[in-house]
């Protein structure tokens, strides 16, 4: 078998099986090809708390002033339930979510939960806590 | 159809989606204002001050990412234009992809498709057509079956996702159509009953599922090619989901040529042998092969008997090397042009001769056949074993692609 065809081979299981199936073991799908295939629903709560521990519950939208037009199309909006893409992406990264909400709310903490559902199945939380460095 | 027309529809296929690769990275068109392009200045992934996650730990410097989106651009450049095509379109693909990775919000299916397009366009043989300077392609059957099997697998993935309860019962379609997502006269005319969106829904996700064997199978596989962008014409029309259909169309070309890709294993093996004339002869009754050659001059013929028929397989190959098989009754050749093949039979196992029985037959790939005298008289030496007085080459005008095309007369058999 020549070195090309090699190759092809391998870059051919890599593109059209494992990439596609590796992201849907991971679990966002995101190169699966899974367009359209789903909708389902999510929003953030986020909650400010000052240094004497009481809290501000605060809208995501002001996160989105300051993100990539990728992340402020999922911020904005997301204090009440609305459609959109997978949010797999946000999930994974709710930690840094939480420490830039920190530095952009000057809180002593944050709390961020993503909330989703999605056809019927049980609603699904993610909570992430940040304690802001002064 | 032929090998060649195929990596001609490649190396159209990398022009249209290298160039839909640029105008989706650069600010090209920027002036007509459309929403989704409005990140594409300076550059796509350019480093910015906005809060931004990277993927995977990929986190780099700006200078780096900037630095990146250049070289991405410059490569897209390259590969479009058939330079280098192998390492820019790898290259170009690579980078892009690290620069998607600066932003894990920023994932789109669009960039997924153009970016592993190009890395797998670039590694197809794309190169060898329509290029700038063309690469020589040695394996044009693998690097089809690369490029239809990516194409392919977009459809199953994007099937298999369907196949879900909410997706069958019409309520994703639903539920799109009211939040604005697919709209148009064409959505709003099917979907507007439960009945149209659960219809719709299987309609698609049998389609997405469909369209892989019916464009592997050689007799669907224009209507196939037809339907899939009748279907990315109205997902476009309905969900204008970015360069997507676009990109899919370009991609589809892996189909449009059609060639059934039989001759790549003596194409190969007539691209190992290079300079000069070669002269080779293989007897084989079980497989092995014994060989005599001789060498002169820029034309290059071998002799292969075939294992199962015993008849003598000849293969020309013409400087930028050529080639025309003839084996048995399925006679080949990778241009678009006729060829003139000729086939000396042999006995097989004692080798004797038994009379000589030689067919001479000019082929269409198409399946017209016809004559072609030859018009240039056999240079080089003669091979050893072989009677130089038996064997004629004739160099015939190339029409398209091929440069020059050769036939081989063997007046006389494959003695062993």
């Amino acid at each position: 078998m020549s070195p090309i065809r090699r190759l092809r081979i391998v870059a051919g299981a890599l593109v059209c099986f494992v990439l596609p199936a590796g992201s849907l073991v991971q679990g966002s799908g995101m190169l699966a090809w899974t367009m359209y295939s789903r909708v389902g629903e999510f929003k953030v709560d986020l909650v400010a708390f000052d240094a004497a521990g009481r809290a501000h519950l605060r809208n995501p939208t002001v996160l989105a002033e300051r993100a990539t037009s990728g992340a402020a199309s999922l911020l904005a909006g997301a204090d009440h339930w609305r459609q959109g893409p997978s949010v797999a992406a946000l999930r994974a990264h709710l930690d840094d979510l939480a420490a830039y909400a920190c530095r952009e709310l000057g809180a002593a903490s944050v709390e961020i939960t993503l909330r989703e559902r999605a056809g019927g199945r049980p609603e699904r939380a993610t909570t992430r806590r940040a304690v802001c460095s002064p | 159809m032929t090998a060649a027309r195929d990596l001609r529809a490649l190396g159209i296929a990398r022009i249209l989606l290298g160039a839909l690769v640029l105008l989706r990275t650069t600010p090209v068109l920027a002036p007509l204002h459309v929403p989704y392009l409005n990140g594409a200045s300076p550059l796509l992934g350019w480093p910015t001050s906005a809060w931004h996650v990277a993927d995977a730990g990929l986190a780099l410097p700006a200078g780096v990412v900037a630095t990146l989106c250049v070289v991405r651009t410059v490569a897209a450049v390259l590969f479009t234009a058939g330079v280098r095509t192998r390492a820019s379109g790898l290259c170009a693909g690579v980078a892009a992809w690290i620069v998607l990775a600066q932003d894990a919000t920023g994932y789109i299916n669009t960039y997924n498709l153009l970016f592993l397009g190009l890395i797998v366009l670039g590694l197809s043989g794309s190169g060898s057509a329509w290029a700038l300077r063309a690469e020589a392609e040695g394996d044009p059957r693998s690097g089809l079956a690369l490029a239809r099997a990516f194409v392919v697998s977009v459809y199953a993935w994007s099937g298999i996702a369907k196949l879900n309860l909410a997706w069958l019962r019409g309520e994703v379609l639903g539920q799109l159509h009211a939040a604005g997502v697919v709209r148009g006269p064409l959505a709003d005319a099917i979907l507007a009953s439960s009945t149209g969106c659960t219809v719709a829904a299987w309609a698609v996700a049998g389609a997405e599922l469909a369209m892989g064997p019916l464009l592997f199978w050689p007799r669907t596989r224009r209507a196939a090619v037809v339907a899939a962008l009748a279907f990315h014409a109205a997902l476009e029309v309905s969900v204008h989901p970015d360069f997507f259909g676009f990109a899919m169309a370009s991609l589809l070309l892996a189909f449009v040529g059609a060639g059934s890709g039989a001759d790549v294993a003596s194409y190969r093996r007539a691209r190992s042998v290079r300079d000069g004339i070669r002269w080779r002869r293989r007897r084989s009754t079980d497989g092995g092969a014994a060989s005599a050659e001789a060498t002169e001059g820029a034309v290059q013929l071998l002799l292969l008997p075939d294992a199962e028929t015993g008849e003598a397989l000849s293969i020309v190959v013409i400087d930028e090397p050529r080639l025309i098989r003839a084996r048995g009754g399925r006679r080949r050749t990778d241009c678009r042009v006729r060829a003139r093949v000729d086939v000396a039979r042999r006995r097989r196992r004692s080798g004797t001769r038994r009379g000589q029985q030689q067919a001479t037959r000019d082929v269409h790939p198409d399946g017209a056949v016809g004559r072609v005298q030859p018009t240039v008289e056999p240079r080089g030496a003669p091979a050893a074993g072989i009677d130089p007085a038996t064997v004629h080459v004739g160099l015939l005008p190339h029409t398209e692609s091929c440069g020059a095309l050769a036939a081989a007369v063997v007046d006389g058999d494959v003695r062993s």
